[in-house]
């Protein structure tokens, strides 16, 4: 409890108090605007924060990450337009209740269940993580390696483009993570006799390529600004009170509680991020719901169940980060970059040596939320305008400023090049089909594996490899886990794929009828 | 008959970085044995992978030739690349320049290439966001900015 006290005091600065701010406004605005994720925020926030204590720094992005997920919903509501993927389930009840004449009460509903999500998240990190960290005590280091490698495995099997093609992602990324100075044996490899390289590729500059870079190219396909009149129209058709009845608030209060426990749970999942909490959720609502019949026309109850979900996502994702190391999103892997360019070592250690500095951070963080719903209230019927700054004045802004990001983080212009070949690279795989986010985590998980995999087999002495990761119980279970995380989606994927062949079949068979 | 000259875009995907995977795999093959774990992984894992998509491209091929399977022709759009190279020219002009002056060329011209064509927002967002930046990273973080000829 004393933990708790203290951690409470060393918020109480202006520090911290102007990074929850920027760390809230600046996330709310990142993801109203569409095409803009919580990943691009934290990625090009990041930098900003190497001259920032660790506590205020990381309370920054994590506000900002919850933040940008809350954001997405505003657009999603007014414009029918998600400003992340994560609002994406809130579309089609926000817009539908924007067109009724009740847009304002719709926002209010995702206001306070984001808020009230999220802050359940945090809660959840404050309790879960701590005990959760004693477990990685149990861990050596062939446990360590193998939780890498499953974080890899989950995170590259739930991509969008299947299974191979996130296995591959990873790979790529695993392969990234090789260049430079070996740090056991001082060893350099893939350096092709370049001095630069011998640090390997810094982390920072990668993540602003392939998230950054390659959106402005994305953006350069089909330069489109959001349309102004509609924006204004919402925002003109905004009225009445925000806040809804206490009588059908009170309505909201048990999807919102369900919601959040599902966010949780699928934040904890690692690669699982928001859009897939908030549709899971926003599935079950529908089918427990005592008016199933309005989800989708216009439903608080859908606007409930999808935004409390999304922002619990951001919590859950944080347990298995902050205990073992295994990011449970794409923003969090980007996150745990920024906990360890602070000195933060994900495990036991963060709860025993570094618990001044973790216990600020997740309170921190559970604080923003609780402000990112006040501040919310106010003034996420503004913060839709921002949607109307032309796209050609937010792309090159956005070089601009990844430039600057990728050259602080060494001061040097080998970082900025990288940045920009990343940025080629990034733009190449998103027309594959191949996703980022398993390239992100491979990058920073891929030393943390390499370690410990010479470690366990230094441990292993002259045992086979195979016999003593074989030999440990806790292994047996993470092989298993691994072998699941694969076999299952690919299983999916092959059901779902006969099912499409039969439906295609069956629709051709009936036209053919009526011909 | 547009059918038939259809190629998976997996095909050249798996091809290249199967061939890449190769060559990673047989270049950590000649490092010390403790520095060769994971590279010796990695690029028999990149390998394997690649070989996967490649097999998936070649059937999807034949099925679509075969018109046993649909597919959405991807258009190539070239304002991307040309995106790409002015922010290549943007990174050397920053190098050899130096930040500010290059970044006061680059906002507006890449504005323009945008189809930004009012002057006086191209004007403001230059002004705001190089005044923002100097101050930021200048003054407060006091980080050397690159310099290059000019500042």
């Amino acid at each position: 409890m004393d933990i708790i006290i203290e951690s409470f005091k060393s918020l109480l600065t202006m520090d911290v108090f102007i990074a929850l701010m920027v760390g809230v406004i600046g996330g709310m605005v990142i993801g109203a605007l569409p095409g803009f994720t919580a990943s691009m925020g934290v990625t090009l926030l990041l930098p900003v924060t190497f001259g920032m204590e660790a506590i205020p720094a990381l309370v920054m992005l994590t506000a900002l990450y919850t933040s940008a997920i809350y954001g997405g919903s505003i657009t999603a509501i007014l414009i029918h337009t998600p400003g992340t993927p994560s609002s994406a389930a809130t579309a089609d009840d926000g817009f539908a209740l924007t067109q009724q004449g009740h847009g304002l009460q719709a926002l209010g509903v995702s206001t306070i269940c984001s808020g009230l999500g999220g802050f359940a998240s945090g809660i959840m990190l404050l309790l879960i993580a701590p005990p959760l960290a004693k477990l990685s005590l149990m861990f050596g280091p062939a446990e360590y390696f193998l939780v890498a490698i499953f974080g890899l495995t989950v995170i590259g099997s739930l991509c969008t483009g299947g299974v191979s093609k996130g296995l591959l992602s990873a790979a790529i990324g695993l392969c990234i993570s090789c260049i430079g100075m070996d740090e056991q044996m001082g060893f350099p490899r893939y350096t092709f006799g370049n001095v630069n390289l011998i640090g390997g590729l810094a982390s920072i500059p990668v993540l602003i390529g392939l998230f950054s870079i390659s959106q402005v190219m994305i953006m350069a396909e089909d330069v489109k600004d959001a349309d102004t009149k509609l924006v204004n129209e919402a925002i003109n058709n905004l009225k009445g009170k925000i806040l809804l009845p206490a009588k059908e608030m009170a309505a909201l209060i048990i999807p919102t509680l369900r919601s959040s426990i599902i966010g949780i749970i699928v934040g904890i999942l690692p690669g699982a991020g928001g859009d897939i909490g908030s549709y899971v959720s926003y599935n079950v609502g529908k089918q427990t719901s005592k008016h199933p019949e309005l989800y989708g026309k216009g439903s608080y109850e859908g606007i409930a169940c999808s935004e409390a979900a999304n922002n619990a996502v951001t919590g859950g994702s944080l347990i298995p980060l902050i205990t073992l190391s295994v990011p449970g999103s794409a923003t969090a892997a980007i996150l745990l970059g920024g906990f360890l360019m602070h000195g933060l070592v994900p495990g036991n250690l963060m709860f025993t040596e570094q618990a001044g500095i973790t216990y600020p951070i997740i309170i921190g963080f559970t604080i923003s939320n609780i402000l990112l719903a006040i501040l919310g209230l106010f003034i996420a019927r503004y913060v839709a305008k921002i949607t109307t700054i032309s796209i050609s004045l937010l792309a090159p802004t956005i070089v601009v400023l990844g430039v600057l990001g990728s050259y602080a983080v060494n001061l040097s212009m080998f970082d900025v090049f990288v940045m920009a070949f990343f940025g080629f690279f990034g733009y190449i795989m998103r027309k594959t089909d191949l996703t980022v986010a398993p390239i992100v985590l491979a990058i920073i998980l891929g030393p943390i594996a390499e370690k410990n995999l010479v470690r366990s087999f230094v441990v292993a002495k002259s045992m086979p490899i195979v016999s003593y990761y074989l030999s440990r119980p806790i292994n047996k279970i993470l092989l298993v886990l691994i072998a699941i995380s694969i076999v299952i989606p690919i299983i999916n994927n092959y059901r779902y794929k006969n099912k499409a062949l039969k439906l295609s079949e069956a629709n051709s068979s009936c036209e053919a009828d009526l011909d | 008959m547009e059918n038939n000259r259809f190629i998976s875009n997996d095909i050249f995907l798996g091809i290249f970085l199967a061939i890449f995977g190769i060559i990673f795999t047989i270049q950590a093959t000649n490092f010390p044995a403790e520095s060769s774990y994971l590279p010796i992984l990695s690029g028999a894992l990149l390998t394997a992978f690649s070989i996967v998509v490649l097999s998936f491209g070649i059937s999807k091929t034949v099925k679509v030739r075969q018109g046993k399977a649909d597919y959405t022709k991807q258009e190539i759009k070239k304002l991307p690349f040309i995106v790409w190279l002015t922010i290549l020219l943007y990174v050397f002009a920053v190098d050899k320049i130096g930040f500010f002056v290059s970044s006061a060329v680059f906002l507006p011209l890449e504005s323009m290439l945008f189809k930004q064509r009012k002057v006086l927002p191209i004007a403001l967002t230059t002004v705001i966001i190089l005044g923002f930046l100097y101050w930021m990273f200048v003054i407060q973080l006091k980080v050397s900015m690159p310099n290059g000829i000019l500042f």
